[in-house]
């Protein structure tokens, strides 16, 4: 675990504490520093912002009944990412179908934006990609989905992962693999390869 | 034959690479294995092709991250929530505590779509506004609650006394009997399906009101937190009904003990529809609204009960 979210972890810690001995206002500033962790990936996993904005405060409601239940404040994250990961994946299991997902048409993907932040035509592009690459990701199984939601939109460590899904090691690992080479071989599908150039350059310096 | 043996080889270790490459990119290799991986790779076109796929299916994925739509503020909303589900869980509020037992009429109920025939009970409709409870035979439905979150610490509010909650279970004071109190925390389309989750909790109160304000701590508040229940009622369309989705509704069978038709009016999608459930219980009948949706439910066997519409 890194440094960064060492201190995070902590500061969560302090901050159930300090709920739980009754100052209200704790709950607040947990919310406002998960907010946007959560409903990112409730977001990747249900693909709908409009549901992920939903689930997400389901979520906050269920964690704050149930924190008084709460015992071990170091792991709030995980806690919390864990209810979250579990609504929407059963939210995405309800679904007989899907719909927002169209037929996957994937029209060039992912132009190179080495200098485009600046322009707003190029933010509306990355939101475009986002988008793609967000249908993309809806083709995947949903428990692919959740794993590489943690994985990308978190950044969770292998330990990370497996504690928040509740499931060993060695199996969050091997579940991560495959999760990656199905986005893989779905998003080259998609693309064609279009993209593939570029990442060659790259390939060869991690070579 | 040598030849093939050669290929054969050779796609084992492509296999072997390329089973290491997303080690690789986690920097996950020791150093001999990685050795044994770039000199295959200087090599090896095709597996190089798979570490450029790799490369860019990640990063395409890290990328999309950082693009996805901001959520917005959802706290107001959460507030609203929380607000609601305490109006009609009172011992999650200490004052409370001890003093009513608040039992979850059903921890899920699925009901079964019935026709007319079975609304000739009367349906008592209150017009509460989103987040209120109403109950039946109850003719004073709840204030609103003030907004707490304009006057500083928002959270505070909802962990002390509330008028809304206050005037809500004064109602119950010199009352016997069991009453339902529900109220709406959300609803949304799904698929083909509405989906409406709403609150329901069964106030007994024979012990009268009695408040407790000593009883501050956490432990009651978790306590309380069990003996409630949020009902997820959820109306799936019939076949029949896709052509005109938003018409008509049925909903999935109960396993609730309880006696009691669940009527949801939607005034925007233009649908009114019942349910009921199989079993027997006194009788209230309560009833809440969200924007779209008004749902009731009714308790069909107490005849004490007046309401009317």
């Amino acid at each position: 675990m890194n440094g960064e979210r060492t201190a995070t972890t902590d500061e969560d810690g302090l901050l159930v504490a300090r709920y739980l001995r009754g100052e209200a206002s704790a709950f607040d500033t947990l919310f406002a520093r998960h907010q946007d962790y959560v409903y990112r990936i409730i977001y990747g996993i249900v693909g709908s912002a409009e549901e992920a904005r939903d689930l997400t405060q389901e979520v906050f409601v269920q964690v704050f009944r149930s924190l008084p239940k709460f015992r071990n404040g170091a792991r709030f994250a995980t806690w919390l990412y864990r209810i979250a990961v579990n609504r929407a994946v059963d939210a995405a299991r309800g679904s007989r179908k899907w719909r927002f997902l169209p037929v996957l048409e994937v029209p060039g993907l992912l132009q190179r934006r080495d200098d485009a932040d600046k322009e707003p035509e190029a933010i509306l592009m990355r939101a475009d990609g986002a988008e793609t690459i967000q249908r993309m990701l809806m083709k995947c199984p949903v428990g692919h989905r959740e794993i590489l939601v943690l994985r990308y939109y978190r950044d969770l460590t292998i330990e990370e992962i497996a504690e928040t899904l509740s499931i060993s090691e060695s199996a969050a690992k091997v579940r991560l693999h495959r999760a990656r080479h199905v986005f893989k071989d779905i998003y080259m599908a998609a693309t064609d390869g279009a993209d593939v150039q570029d990442a060659h350059g790259a390939a060869n310096h991690v070579g | 034959m040598s030849v093939r043996n050669g290929n054969s080889l050779k796609d084992k270790m492509c296999q072997t690479v390329q089973n290491k490459l997303l080690d690789m990119l986690d920097g996950g290799l020791r150093s001999n294995e990685h050795e044994q991986v770039t000199s295959h790779l200087a090599n090896c076109s095709a597996c190089s092709a798979e570490l450029a796929s790799l490369l860019s299916s990640e990063l395409a994925l890290r990328e999309s991250m950082s693009a996805v739509p901001p959520a917005g503020d959802l706290y107001p909303e959460f507030l609203s929530r929380i607000r609601a589900e305490n109006a009609i869980e009172p011992k999650r509020l200490p004052r409370f505590a001890g003093g009513l037992a608040f039992a979850c009429v059903a921890a899920t109920c699925w009901m079964l779509f019935t026709s007319s025939q079975h609304s000739s009970a009367p349906v008592h409709t209150l017009n509460v506004t989103p987040g209120q409870t109403a109950l039946a035979a109850q003719p004073k439905a709840s204030q609103p609650a003030p907004e707490r979150a304009a006057q500083g610490n928002a959270m505070a509010g909802l962990h002390e006394p509330q008028s809304q909650v206050e005037d809500h279970m004064a109602q119950f004071g010199s009352d016997r009997h069991r009453r339902i109190a529900m109220v709406i925390a959300g609803e949304r389309i799904t698929g083909n399906s509405l989906v409406i989750k709403a609150t329901v909790g069964k106030v007994s109160n024979e012990s009268g009101l009695r408040r407790s304000p000593a009883a501050t701590d956490q432990t009651s508040r978790a306590d309380t937190t069990l003996a409630a229940g949020t009902v997820a009622t959820q109306f799936s369309l019939s076949e029949e009904a896709k052509a005109v989705p938003e018409k008509r509704l049925f909903a999935s069978n109960s396993p609730a003990a309880e006696t009691f038709r669940l009527k949801v009016e939607d005034d925007v999608r233009g649908f009114t529809s019942e349910a009921l459930s199989s079993g027997g219980a006194n009788s209230t009948l309560s009833s809440a609204e969200s924007n779209n949706t008004r749902v009731s439910i009714i308790m069909d066997t107490d005849s004490s009960v007046s309401g009317k519409e």
